[in-house]
């Protein structure tokens, strides 16, 4: 991978670090009224010409979402009213391949983030949505002579139909959840990526999710696809302005890994502290399959996202990297959950979490293994970093075994910065907020180490800046 | 050991006991409460089969070992909690036991810390043959008092059954920075190598798993 120059990872990391860029009306093509009705579901479906099974599927969501209780567990979702959101607001009237052709005002937003030099220097693929409508996406000539696909899922439903339709919802079902039916119900934009057999895509492919207004639902709709033997490495990174009232962020994402494929899906969310962020992430791993999320959460109000991998065939092995930094308000429960259906599977979740300001932070997760599965090797470590008295720190675990031949190990600890550890560093003439700072960078050295070099500095960048007056 | 109704640590008995430096075994009444005194040192053994509910609240400097005894048959519900109270109290919580046919336990731990400088120390192991199945979920809780606790829970359970269900649910809510908390939990089954080992030097299969079995429910208690 490419060396980035010093500039380009200036502009790379402004959005990451900061939430609070411009946010001066924007016209819009088309922005749906507050309040979700099954008028305004049918409505969405007539403007995006859709087919008829998927007007079904979404009055069916809409049924599920309108008949399922709120969650009772985890973050609290009082605040979060669905009636006063918008749940479709369309910035251009078109996907754009070519960026001098994207609205000035938006490219502005975009440029910002260093989209089309990141795309030029290191990745094989960009895609960028913003509010409800993916309005950029390209893939380099290479990957498309090898019959990749990175598309925008609503064009992929008109050019790939079949492919979409045997896939689309198979993964996650509208049923699963209230959000998981919510965004069968309203979804708009996200990415449609296809790899066929053996093609290794060495170049990760990278979406962008930008939520711009206030009281704006989002509700990408994302589906990998992942043939034999192939790999692909797709990264997204969200971000959205400050405002005083509540947005709200509810993708599914649904990835389908074939026997012998890699799938590594990397996520960088920094909404703002009035995003909430309920995500429904799924990946169905087959024979000798890999499927890694790499999961790192640092903004929003609250966020709920468990990844998970059904791993369905002998081989399959399922990893999540995650961390989560909890601030001022912010309340981040997250955590992973792995299924065996099949013997001699293997999975292991490493979930880190730091809570400061009186943040809170929790780990939720699952590891099940079902009856008459064997040689299952799974495990799970979740570290917390409570940085003062204020903050909080939970883990929820559960291991569900029905069968036995199986190893299943789960370890949890939290603790605060070690004062042996500041006060080493200290003496060599480092100041008391770097010491900390390094040691925070020292914990979550694990999940850096899995990202792109180009995300590893910024996220070593975001830790410090975080860090910043939280210690001394 | 004496008996009156109160409410200590926003723990609300029908009848709090107050035991002093005894060893007690706790049988017949399904709901209890023990109230350890300061500077107390107690050992308090529960029968699963007839207890229920069980709660138990330690003041300042006083310790309080618990063992709760994994029934021998049937199927049996246990609640137990712990209320680290005082500072400088210590709470031992040990479970050792083995299910067989079809019996279900389920048991519920909590651990409590309001005191400050408080320790406890949960412990349970538990082998399942044939059919039988447990729940085991074990809580601490440090409090924004809790300063300087140190907490920790190991849960190992071992499937020796193809038929055997379990489900491991240790957790933590944690309040206070300045503290040392972790939880361990594993479903294993017995290594093959080990019995291998054995049956290679002679011994029989049954005897080499009565064993290794011995050696995993033992451990609890030399830890």
């Amino acid at each position: 991978m490419s060396a980035v120059e010093p500039r380009l990872l200036k502009k790379l990391s402004d959005q990451v670090m900061n939430n609070t860029i411009d946010r001066d009306n924007l016209s819009y093509a088309f922005k749906a009224q507050n309040g979700l009705n099954r008028e305004r579901v049918q409505q969405l479906w007539s403007m995006k010409k859709e087919p008829e099974w998927m007007l079904d599927l979404r009055l069916k969501s809409l049924e599920h979402f309108e008949r399922m209780p709120m969650p009772e567990w985890g973050a609290d979702l009082s605040e979060l009213d669905a009636q006063n959101l918008c749940y479709y607001a369309r910035p251009t009237d078109k996907v754009h391949t070519s960026w001098d052709k994207v609205p000035e005002a938006i490219k502005q937003r975009f440029e910002r983030l260093g989209i089309p030099q990141a795309e030029r220097r290191y990745l094989a693929g960009v895609g960028a949505q913003f509010e409800s409508e993916l309005i950029y996406k390209n893939l380099h000539k290479k990957w498309v002579d090898q019959g990749v696909i990175f598309s925008d899922i609503s064009n992929a439903m008109h050019e790939y139909p079949e492919l979409v339709k045997k896939y689309f919802g198979t993964v996650i079902r509208a049923s699963d959840n209230k959000f998981s039916a919510l965004n069968g119900a309203v979804w708009s934009g996200g990415s449609f990526v296809y790899v066929p057999h053996g093609v290794h895509i060495d170049m990760p492919l990278q979406a962008y999710f930008r939520i711009n207004d206030e009281q704006v639902g989002q509700f990408e709709r994302t589906l990998i696809i992942a043939e034999p033997g192939s790999f692909v490495h797709y990264v997204e990174g969200c971000s959205a302005p400050k405002y005083q009232s509540n947005s709200l962020h509810s993708a599914v994402v649904e990835v389908v890994a074939l026997p012998g494929s890699h799938v590594r899906y990397t996520t960088i969310q920094n909404w703002s502290n009035s995003v909430y962020n309920l995500v429904t992430k799924r990946a169905i791993a087959y024979k000798n399959a890999r499927v890694e999320w790499i999961d790192g959460n640092f903004g929003s109000k609250v966020t709920m996202k468990y990844p998970s991998v059904v791993l369905k065939e002998s081989g399959a092995s399922g990893h999540v990297m995650s961390i989560a930094v909890a601030g001022d308000t912010q309340w981040i429960d997250s955590g992973a959950k792995m299924i065996h259906c099949a013997s001699n599977t293997s999975s292991s979740i490493v979930s880190k979490s730091i809570s400061q300001s009186g943040g809170r932070s929790s780990y939720r997760g699952l590891v099940k293994i079902l009856p008459g599965v064997q040689n299952v090797s799974a495990s799970v470590v979740c570290d917390a970093l409570l940085m003062d008295q204020d903050s909080r720190s939970d883990t929820y675990p559960t291991i569900d075994v029905k069968a036995s031949e199986n190893a299943v190990v789960h370890e949890a600890s939290v603790s605060k910065i070690s004062d042996a550890q500041k006060f080493y560093i200290q003496t060599r003439a480092i100041s008391e907020q770097a010491a900390s700072a390094m040691i925070v960078n020292g914990f979550i050295d694990p999940f850096v180490q899995h990202l792109p070099l180009e995300y590893a500095v910024e996220i070593n960048r975001l830790i410090e800046m975080e860090m910043e007056g939280s210690v001394g | 050991m004496s008996a009156y109704s109160t409410n200590i640590y926003g723990v609300t008995p029908v009848e709090v006991t107050r035991v002093a430096q005894s060893d007690v075994k706790l049988s017949g009444n399904p709901v209890q409460t023990l109230y350890i005194p300061a500077d107390s040192s107690v050992t308090v053994l529960v029968d699963s089969l007839s207890v229920r509910h069980v709660t138990v609240i330690v003041e300042k400097r006083s310790k309080c070992n618990i063992e709760l005894m994994v029934p021998s048959g049937g199927s049996t519900t246990l609640h137990c909690k712990t209320v680290c109270g005082g500072q400088d109290s210590h709470i031992q919580v040990r479970c050792v036991g083995l299910l067989r046919d079809k019996q279900f336990f389920n048991l519920e731990l909590e651990q409590c810390h309001v005191g400050s400088n408080s320790s406890s120390d949960m412990d349970v192991r538990i082998a399942l043959q044939d059919n039988s199945s447990a729940n085991v979920k074990g809580r601490i809780i440090v409090e924004k008092t809790g300063h300087q606790s140190t907490a920790s829970f190991k849960n190992y359970l071992l499937t020796l059954g193809s038929k055997v269900g379990v489900v491991s649910q240790p957790e933590l809510e944690i309040e206070n920075n300045d503290v040392q908390c972790k939880h361990s939990a594993a479903v294993t089954s017995l290594d093959k190598e080990k019995l291998f080992f054995m049956s290679s030097r002679g011994i029989l299969l049954d005897k080499a798993t009565k064993i290794l079995v011995d050696a995993f429910l033992t451990g609890g208690r030399c830890d």
